[in-house]
């Protein structure tokens, strides 16, 4: 798979702004707590070194999966992340609290304008490297939660936005489920259901 | 989706955004029932008295001219 260098770039960039910014939005908000707790050293560390490993492993090859594995290892990735970060708000209830901050809300939604990113998976259809029936819902449906996330954030506690802000949030997960599915069924292996044209590279 | 940089977006940015997600749900759907929200006055008014610090509370006051 021949990937523009932009491409790369961005998608990296975007990855290392993402572990940076919410341990800062955390911080900010730390300190307005009562009792102030600090919780953002270690979920910056944590996510720090998540992504420098997630990013090593993609680099090596360690995300494509063998013919005859069931559970391709990025959904494997996928599930180990999803429990682990589960695990951690269920521990610790600092962390709950700082998070569940009106200030810390406006930024958790701000953080998902990297959802602009689905663009890259609309540039890479264009130039043939994956297929529209993935690409499409998944870079389109992206693309409008990432444009929309900062007015999203910005509005958040206008009155009548609740909603809208329940709604949107419903519409994040449901297209990031499209996308892994999709993913997952288009992807050469047993989890294959859809033979696509350009193929999903391996 | 599973080759470098693409696979990063699966392994690492998808599950922060579906937790980024699920944590503003928790909070909005939690929201209502803890500050008595009634859908029209913004509610972050009785957030800070839950949840920042006496000076905070002080200084708010005095913003409104209390």
């Amino acid at each position: 798979m021949n990937i523009p260098l932009y491409v790369t770039a961005s998608v990296v960039a975007v990855g290392a702004i993402a572990a940076i910014a919410l341990p800062i939005i955390l911080a900010r908000v730390s300190k307005r707590a009562a009792p102030p707790v600090n919780v953002a050293t270690p979920v910056g560390l944590a996510l720090g070194a998540w992504f420098v490993l997630t990013t090593i492993l993609a680099a090596v090859g360690a995300y494509r999966p063998a013919l005859s594995v069931v559970v391709p290892p990025g959904g494997l990735a996928l599930a180990v992340t999803l429990v682990g970060t589960g695990l951690a708000l269920m521990l610790f209830p600092g962390l709950r609290r700082v998070l569940d901050h009106p200030v810390a809300q406006q930024g958790v939604m701000a953080l998902q304008t990297w959802r602009i990113e689905g663009a890259a998976f609309l540039i890479l259809m264009l130039l043939g490297q994956l297929p529209p029936l993935f690409a499409l819902p998944a870079g389109i449906g992206d693309l409008f939660v990432g444009m929309t996330a900062p007015f999203m954030a910005r509005k958040l506690h206008r009155p009548g936005m609740h909603r809208l802000a329940i709604a949107w949030n419903l519409f994040g997960l449901l297209d990031l489920a499209v996308a892994v599915g999709l993913g997952v069924t288009t992807n050469p292996g047993a989890t294959q259901l859809f033979c696509t044209f350009p193929p999903q590279r391996r | 989706m599973t080759a470098f940089p693409t696979a990063i977006i699966p392994t690492f940015l998808m599950p922060l955004s579906i937790l980024l997600h699920l944590v503003s749900l928790r909070h909005l759907f939690s929201a209502p029932a803890r500050s008595g929200f009634d859908g029209k006055t913004p509610w972050t008014i009785s957030q800070r008295a839950i949840t920042e610090k006496p000076t905070d509370q002080r200084h708010f006051a005095s913003n409104k001219g209390e």
